[in-house]
Formats: structure tokens, C-alpha cells, sequence
């Protein structure tokens, strides 16, 4: 017992010195992310968003990620309370636990990615519409696919992927109804070999182009286009980068431009708490450039591509009244 | 092995007057060790050890609310820990508890959603002991395959915590889904059924009283009661156990039942406590957790108790230490992989040492 | 499309699917028939797959990242049997701590070496490899016949398995340190060497199941690439009886139920995906319930082994 004793001694000291030390500096920006940073996806795009905040606005940053659930509160009070003065969770996910602790630091700005919430004074969220950058895609998958069959491969179904699917459905069908449209999900981002062995049962069915939206799991898809007859249009980040000859376009989404748009809110005294939605209208969807694809696209479907672009930003397309149920 | 120690205690008591010593010195150079590994990978990927470090006792015991979130953590693997102890001391290894857990939470939700109108004072007992049954049923069905069929534990209940967690994922990604919106998750349990906060403003909840009551029964079960008497001699020896006449096929199914019972508790613990509805993943491997607290802890109630405030202390801090620090966590991984093989290293030298020394 | 096509590609997609857990679950073979359950599976795979791929990039050559890929598995083993057997340490909760201890160390070796942001590097890996005369053979051959040297391998391990295990003197003592180590003992073989032997050499294969994973299958790395795959090898030791023969079923049968339940979502089934991936598992439980005949663990499983 007198052991316990000089052991509880010792930490009790221990507390002592280490709670001397603080932190101190102006303006930081955390983010909660779901998934590893190096998944040339989702997390990846956070952490560049990040790193792109770091850079324009000199600011003090930190992340933490492949954050457990039973944690969000944990962490997001952790920076709050460490002084951190911009707090995102990346995903709709992080949206229940941003209201509970919003409250507790109604000095701290909170930001919820892709979700659709907000609570006065300090909680926005903001999201990329992703029914229309998978409209976008739908468009063009139906202007180039030449068996009249393409696909989506979905990651696990959460509201951005579901939200995709709808939109590139729609997009589809907005070209040539008679289309035929393969929607999976593999049930998980990680599972690259899944993803591999999905997008060959396609090919096998006849699917000529594939759009992969599935995280880490899309390099699986890509491996599977190099080896049999597929393109595909990629999500997010730039798919030529990765693969080239397979990759026909990607839909761009510019993370970091809507990020640092909202930090800029923030900054100059503009930020209110809504639901931030952003699409081409504000640049933060935007197709990639063709690339090797660039000759192999006719002039009218190029035309096309260009005016449905052209119509979603003047409104002149209303998504909504193409989605299915 | 545990035979030997117990018949010669006295003897090892003369030649090592450090016996009772070693049980904390073990994890205490554990965990110096691990951290020293820490510190050099830490330093190879470029950030800096000795902050790291800081934040991580800063972390654990900066402020009441870190020590709160200690606790926080701490709960559900207590139980879980017992959840093993329990199957373990009957000669049981229930690798179960994580489905166990997502079962009790399964159930807890059940009751907690569909049960309206009740006060708190009705509601919040049958929630709880909804999440025992769900996660004792599931750890009978275990143990009904053992007794039935002599299914090896340890299998049985590695597969049956996949079927329980992907059943949970389909539950929210389909007939619990809550309505609005598409988010897999269930709506949230009535507030009569969530476990109050009982030291404002930390996270601590109610669910720590039932954990240090379930530590309380375990010793009063294997100490006070002849039915645990019995269980224990059922785990040293099946065969002794008949020839005194105790029925070791009972005990083992009531066993499974109250280890399942227990884990199923974490599960009602993070969902009640914590979460306030049913998530798919909503346990970050805390089933799996429990068992190393329990062998670390030596399947004593202190030893348990301890432990899990141990590795509350090093998820809590290790959190921190990703977010001040920016210590991949990927090196709190290791380090708490490392942690657990140096226990399990100095307990298996220490019995090693004993051994050679019984044997002269 | 043509049925013989698309039976073709399921029989090579249900090959490819079943050749990591084949892998795998033949080392855990030979460690359960010694008495060790090594539920570390997960983490030596993802030490064989990172080893592979990295040894791969460094030597250009995919064979010396497989053979790198085994060794490294292989001390791996060591310093698990070295915790299971010499010091007794309890091998559940030892496998668990590989399994995190693994994930970690995978993880930060492989941005250290890789970064994080760059696009993934172009790694030697295996190709298929077409066997003369057998790949002519109708619907089977370009599905069984054309397929990677790894792929071959792990098929080529069943049969030696069995004649290892059965018809030779080690494999008895193997068996026999299983069932009932303390007469094994007596009998004068150490079982401890016996079990250290088996770790090892069973460690090996698990490790290269995983480097079939990023050298084979994929081209690549990923973080936590192995996904839940150890787990359905141990569970495909059980559903082959604890016998390769049954073993190489099992694997089939799960690759089997792999490739059916992706061609099912392509079909636009409309069954939850979540019960496909529990099929394994149930049918496991199932058949350690007997509904498939008895099975029966070796007796020493799991028991650390003391000479007294």
C-alpha cells in the first residue's frame, strides 16, 4: 500500500509540472478527419485544404485522423479548449456531436463538411453539391459510352455517395434514357481488392465507363480499367494524375477553394451561421481538362459538355426535377 | 502454470520479498519501454518527443475534464475486462466481447427507442438490462456451441462478433435508419433512457457506477460465493469438477451468459452514456480492448479497474498527442501495441523466473 | 456475353479472391495442428504485404519481394513464438497486440517511404502466366491455367501440406504436439522446437499471402489493405476441418461467395450487402455446430505448453 502510495506521489507530481506548460499563438484551424490522410481521396483533400490554410493565412494547424466515433466530442473540445479558433469535422457525421460542443465555445468557429447543417452563432457547414458533379459526370458518360452501359461504384452508402449516385442517374438519363445505369457500393473505402473485382464483373457485363467514387478503394477500379476496356471519370481529384491512359475526365472539386472561402468569411467578419452550398456557380466544382481524351471527343458532344456546364450555372438546369426517388 | 503459483506461494514469498511489487513494476517498465520506442520513431518521423510526451500526461491529467475523459474510456473497458475475467476464471476464452457489446447496444437502442413515455426511474433500468441480456444472449449462443457441440470458444466467438457488427451496420443503414435525411444511424434513444452525467461538466457518466458495481459483484462472485467457487474449480479442472459434482456445463452456460451480459453493458454504456443512438462502428474495438486489460490486470478487480484507467490514460493522451503534437496516430498504434506485448513479456518472465526458482 | 465467358471469369475472379486467404489460412494451419492459435494473422499479413511492395520497388523484381516478404514474416514468427511458447504469454492477447502493433508500423513505414501525397510509384509485380496446352482447355483453362505464379504456388501448397503433414515424421510430431504435447514429450521430441518450427515456417506463408495482396491481386500498398482477410483465414481453418484439403475448399468457397456477391450487386440484387459479407462467418459457426459433419479442434489449442 505505501508503495501505491509513492507511485500516486509520483504522478500527482508529474500533473504539476506538465500542466506549467501552454500553448499560445492567433489564428488555428483543426479538422477531425474520418480516414488516413494519404488516401488520395477524401481525407487527402482536408488535409491539402489544410495545408492550403496554412499557407494563405499563415495559420497554426492540426489535424487528427482516423478519429473514432465514440471521440468527435473529445477531440472537437480538445481544440476548442487548446485554443484552436476554426474547427472542422470533415463529414455529415461530425454533425450531431458540432452542435453539443458549439454551444460550450460560442467564441470557436465550428464547420461541418458536407452536411447541411448550422446553429447560431458559430455553426456552419458547407458542401459540394455532389448530385450535380455527378450529374456532370452522368452527362458526359452517356455523350462518350459506346455499349450504352456505364457504372458507378459507390464506397459505403452515406449521403455524398448517395447523393452522386442520384445526381449521375440523373445525368444519364438526361442525355439518352434508354442508357442502362449499374449502381454498386462496395460497403467499404478501404477495400481496394473489392473495388478491383467489381469493376471487372462490369466489364465482363459490358460497362464501358466507370465512375469510381469510392476513396482508396478507386485505385482498385483503375487497376481494373488498365487491365480490361474501361475509362473512367474521376471524383474529386484529378484521376489522370494517377492513370492517364483510362482516365477520360474528372470532376474537379475544389476542397481547398471552399474552405479557404469560408476561413476568408470568418476573417473579414462575413461568416454567418448556414449551410454553405457550393457548385460550379462558385468554382468549387469544375470538370478537369480531357487531356488524352481531348481529341477523341467529337466537337458536338464537346458542345453539349460545355452547355449543360453552362446551363447548371445559370440555373437554367434545375437537378432536382431529374432526380429519381 | 497458475497452479504452480498458487502451491508455492509462501515458498516464493520467502525468496522474493518484491512478489506483490512486480504485479506494478511489470507495467510500469512496460510502459517506460514502449514509450522510449515511442519517442525514437517519434523523433525519426521528425516531430518532437519531449512535447509529445508533455501533452500526453497534460492530456491525461491536465485538467478535471481530461481526467473525466479518462474515465470516460475507462468505463466500457472495465466492463469488457470483466466480461473476459469472468469467462476466463471459468477456463473460458470469450474473444467475444466486441459482438457482445454491439448486441447490448443493439438491444439498449431497442428499448431505448421504442419504449416511449416511461419515467427515467423505469426506463433507464430496463434499458440497461436489456443491453445484459442482448449481449448475455449473444455470449450464451457461444456458449450453448461449446456445451452442445464442444465448439472451440475461441472461433465461435471471433465469428460471431462479424455477424453481430455487420448486423448493426445493416440495422442502421436500413430498418433503424432514422428517418430524415440518409445517415446510416438510428434516431436517438429517449432522453428517459440515457445515462446521466453525474460529475458536470466532464463526459463522466452513470455508466461508470454500474462498471465499479460490476467490479464490486465480480470480487463478492469469486470471493463470497460458492458458486464461484465452483466456476473457478471448473476452469482449473473440468474433470475434478465432476468428481465434486458440480454440473460444469451449467456454470459454463450461466458464465457465457454474465461475461456476455457484461460486454453487453459497454455496449449499452456507449450508447446510453456516450452516443445517445446506434451507430455502425460506434465501438473503436473496445471488446477487443478488454481482454488485454484483463490479462494485464491479472483478472484481479483492482488489476482491471487499474488497467483500464491505464489505457483510458493512453487513448485520452494519445488523442492529444495527435492533436498538439501531431504525432501520427499511428505511432499511439504502436505504442499501444507495444505496450501490451512488454506486460505480456515481463508477466510470462516473471512466471518463467519463478518457475526456474520452484524447480531448485 | 457468353455463359462459358462469364463462367470463365468467375472461376478466375473466385482463384484470385481465394489465393490470400488460401495463403494465410495454410500457415495458421500449421501453427493450430502444432496447438498455437495465432489470431495475428491480420498484422503478418500486413507486414508481408508492405515488405513485398517496398522490397519490390527497391530490387525491381517481385520475386525477391515475396521471398523478402517471407523472411520478415518469418522473424516476425520468431518473435511470437518466442512469446507463445518460451515465455508462455497468452496468444490471444499476444496476436491482438501484433494486430494493432501492425497497423501502426505499416502505416508510418510506408508515408516515410512513400509520402503521403504522391501518386502511387510503379512497383514490379507478378504477371499471369499462361501454361502452355492446359490454358487451351476450354472455359477452365484461361480461368485456372492463366492465372500469377503466386497464385500457383498456393495451390501447388495444398498437396504438400497434407503429404508434410501426414506422410512425414515432422508432421506427425506437428499433430502430435497439437493433440496431446505432454506424451509427445515423453516420447522425446521437443515440442517446443516442433512449435517454434511451425510459427515460422507458418508465419512465412501468412506473410506471403499478404504480399500476394500488393504484388499479385493489386499493385500496390494501401494502408490496412488486408481488410478483415485474416480473419476469414482463420475461419477457413475451421471450415476445412483443420485439413488442407478442406482448407483449399474453404478458401474456394469463400472466394466462391466473394465473386458471387459481387456479381450479385452488379446484377442489382437487392439483398442487403451486409448479410453476404456475414456468410463466412455464419457458415463457419455452422459448421463448428456440426450442421457439415463433426469438427473437431486439436486438444492442445490455445494451451500454452508446460513440461513439468
Amino acid at each position: 500500500m505505501k508503495r501505491l502510495m509513492l507511485i500516486t506521489l509520483i504522478i500527482v507530481i508529474t500533473i504539476g509540472v506538465f500542466s506549467l506548460y501552454s500553448w499560445g499563438a492567433d489564428l488555428k484551424i483543426a479538422m477531425l478527419l474520418p480516414g488516413p490522410i494519404s488516401d488520395q481521396g477524401w481525407n487527402m483533400m482536408a488535409h491539402n485544404a489544410l495545408k492550403a490554410a496554412e499557407k494563405e493565412f499563415s495559420a497554426e494547424i492540426a489535424y487528427t485522423e482516423r478519429t473514432p466515433v465514440s471521440d468527435f466530442e473529445e477531440i472537437f473540445r480538445g481544440y476548442a479548449q487548446a485554443g484552436f479558433n476554426i474547427i472542422m469535422g470533415h463529414g455529415f457525421q461530425f454533425g450531431d456531436v458540432a452542435k453539443k460542443v458549439a454551444q460550450e465555445f460560442p467564441k470557436t468557429i465550428f464547420i461541418v463538411s458536407s452536411s447541411d447543417i448550422s446553429q447560431a452563432p458559430n455553426l456552419a457547414s458547407f458542401r459540394t453539391m455532389d448530385a450535380q458533379a455527378g450529374f456532370i459526370q452522368g452527362v458526359v458518360a452517356a455523350l462518350l459510352t459506346e455499349t450504352n452501359k456505364v457504372a458507378y461504384i459507390g464506397g459505403m452508402e452515406i449521403p455524398p455517395t448517395i447523393n452522386q449516385n442520384r445526381g449521375f442517374r440523373a445525368g444519364v438519363k438526361y442525355i439518352n434514357p434508354s442508357i442502362e445505369v449499374i449502381s454498386t457500393f462496395t460497403g467499404s473505402f478501404y477495400d481496394v481488392a473489392k473495388a478491383k473485382e467489381m469493376a471487372k464483373a462490369m466489364a465482363q457485363k459490358g460497362v464501358d465507363i466507370i465512375v469510381p467514387d469510392a476513396d482508396v478503394a478507386n485505385l482498385g477500379v483503375v487497376e481494373a480499367a488498365e487491365e480490361e476496356d474501361i475509362k473512367i471519370i474521376g471524383c474529386s481529384t484529378d484521376m489522370a494524375e494517377v492513370s492517364p491512359d483510362i482516365t477520360i475526365t474528372s470532376l474537379l472539386e475544389d476542397f481547398s477553394k471552399a474552405f479557404t472561402t469560408v476561413v476568408d468569411y470568418v476573417l473579414e467578419g462575413k461568416f454567418e451561421s448556414r449551410a454553405y452550398e457550393m457548385g460550379v456557380q462558385e468554382g468549387a466544382l469544375d470538370l478537369a481538362p480531357f487531356r488524352k481524351y481531348e481529341e477523341k471527343v467529337s466537337k458536338e458532344d464537346m458542345a453539349k459538355i460545355n452547355q449543360v456546364l453552362d446551363d447548371l450555372k445559370s440555373g437554367k438546369i434545375d437537378i432536382a426535377k431529374y432526380l429519381e426517388d | 502454470m497458475g497452479k504452480i503459483v498458487k502451491k508455492k506461494k509462501e515458498k516464493t514469498y520467502l525468496i522474493n520479498p518484491f512478489y506483490d511489487m512486480q504485479k506494478i513494476i511489470i507495467p510500469v517498465i512496460a510502459i517506460f519501454l514502449s514509450l522510449t520506442i515511442g519517442a525514437i520513431i517519434i523523433r525519426a518521423i521528425g516531430a518532437d518527443p519531449l512535447l509529445a510526451y508533455k501533452i500526453l500526461f497534460k492530456g491525461a491529467f491536465g485538467s478535471i475534464n481530461s481526467i473525466g475523459e479518462i474515465l470516460v474510456k475507462a468505463t466500457p473497458l472495465i466492463l469488457t475486462g470483466l466480461s473476459f475475467a469472468f469467462a476466463f476464471r471459468a477456463g473460458l476464452f470469450n474473444i467475444g466481447a466486441e459482438g457482445q457489446l454491439y448486441m447490448g447496444g443493439f438491444f439498449a437502442t431497442l428499448v431505448g427507442i421504442y419504449l416511449k413515455g416511461l419515467p427515467m426511474i423505469i426506463h433507464l433500468p430496463l434499458v440497461i438490462i436489456a443491453a445484459f441480456i442482448g449481449g448475455g444472449l449473444w455470449g450464451l449462443f457461444a456458449g450453448w456451441l461449446k456445451v452442445k457441440f464442444e465448439a472451440n470458444e475461441i472461433i465461435t466467438t471471433v465469428m460471431l462478433n462479424y455477424v453481430a457488427m455487420l448486423w448493426v451496420s445493416y440495422l442502421v443503414t436500413g430498418p433503424m435508419k432514422a428517418p430524415p435525411g440518409t445517415f446510416p444511424q438510428s434516431e436517438p434513444v429517449a432522453i428517459s433512457a440515457q445515462l446521466p452525467r453525474i460529475l458536470p461538466p466532464t463526459r463522466v457518466h452513470l455508466g461508470l457506477i454500474i462498471a465499479l458495481i460490476c467490479v464490486v459483484l465480480y470480487y463478492i462472485f469469486f470471493r463470497k460465493m460458492i458458486l464461484g467457487y465452483e466456476t473457478r474449480i471448473t476452469g482449473k479442472n473440468m474433470d475434478a469438477s465432476k468428481y465434486a459434482g458440480i454440473n460444469s456445463e451449467r456454470i459454463m452456460l450461466f458464465i457465457m451468459f454474465i461475461s456476455g451480459g457484461m460486454a453487453g453493458l459497454a455496449g449499452a454504456s456507449e450508447i446510453l452514456g456516450v452516443q445517445a443512438r446506434l451507430l455502425a462502428d460506434f465501438s473503436p474495438g473496445y471488446g477487443f480492448s478488454g481482454i488485454v486489460v484483463s490479462l494485464v490486470g491479472m483478472n484481479s478487480p483492482l488489476g482491471i479497474f487499474l488497467t483500464a484507467i491505464l489505457f483510458g490514460i493512453l487513448k485520452s493522451g494519445g488523442n492529444l498527442m495527435q492533436m498538439i503534437a501531431r504525432v501520427p496516430v499511428a505511432v499511439i498504434y504502436i505504442i499501444e501495441g507495444l505496450v501490451v506485448i512488454f506486460v505480456l513479456a515481463g508477466q510470462g518472465i516473471r512466471l518463467k523466473i519463478k518457475y526456474l526458482i520452484n524447480l531448485k | 456475353m457468353i455463359v462459358s465467358d462469364f463462367i470463365t471469369h468467375f472461376i478466375a475472379a473466385d482463384l484470385r479472391t481465394a489465393t490470400p486467404i488460401l495463403f494465410a489460412a495454410l500457415g495458421e494451419l500449421y501453427m493450430e495442428r502444432s496447438g498455437i492459435i495465432n489470431i495475428g494473422l491480420e498484422g503478418f499479413m500486413l507486414i508481408g504485404a508492405l515488405t513485398g511492395s517496398i522490397s519490390s520497388y527497391f530490387f525491381n523484381s517481385a520475386l525477391l519481394g515475396v521471398i523478402m516478404a517471407a523472411l520478415v514474416s518469418g522473424v516476425l514468427g520468431l518473435i511470437y513464438a518466442f512469446f507463445v511458447v518460451t515465455i508462455k504469454a497468452n496468444q490471444v492477447a499476444t496476436g491482438i497486440a501484433i494486430n494493432i502493433f501492425s497497423l501502426g508500423l505499416t502505416t508510418t513505414i510506408y508515408r516515410a517511404f512513400m509520402g503521403v501525397n504522391t501518386s502511387h510509384p510503379n512497383i514490379a509485380s507478378f504477371k499471369n502466366i499462361s501454361i502452355p496446352l492446359l490454358s487451351k482447355i476450354p472455359i477452365f483453362g484461361q480461368s485456372i491455367f492463366n492465372q500469377t505464379a503466386l497464385v500457383y504456388l498456393a495451390l501447388m501448397l495444398v498437396p504438400f501440406t497434407y503429404y508434410f503433414l501426414y506422410k512425414t515424421s515432422i508432421g506427425l510430431k506437428i499433430r502430435a504436439a497439437g493433440e496431446y504435447p505432454q506424451a509427445t514429450d515423453t516420447a522425446g521430441v521437443n515440442v517446443f522446437q516442433i512449435r517454434y518450427g511451425a510459427i515460422i515456417g507458418g508465419s512465412m506463408l501468412v506473410g506471403v499471402g499478404g504480399a500476394y495482396l500488393s504484388l499479385g491481386l493489386l499493385n500496390m500498398f494501401t494502408e490496412n489493405m488486408v481488410a478483415g482477410r485474416g480473419f476469414i483465414a482463420l475461419a477457413a481453418v475451421i471450415f476445412g476441418k483443420w485439413n488442407p484439403w478442406g482448407v483449399l475448399g474453404a478458401a474456394l468457397f469463400f472466394g466462391f461467395g466473394d465473386a458471387l456477391a459481387i456479381r450479385l450487386q452488379v446484377m442489382g440484387s437487392s439483398i442487403p450487402y451486409q448479410f453476404l459479407l456475414m456468410l463466412p462467418y455464419i457458415f463457419t459457426v455452422a459448421v463448428l455446430a456440426g450442421v457439415v459433419g463433426k469438427a473437431f479442434s486439436p486438444t492442445a489449442l490455445g494451451i500454452p505448453y508446460n513440461k513439468e
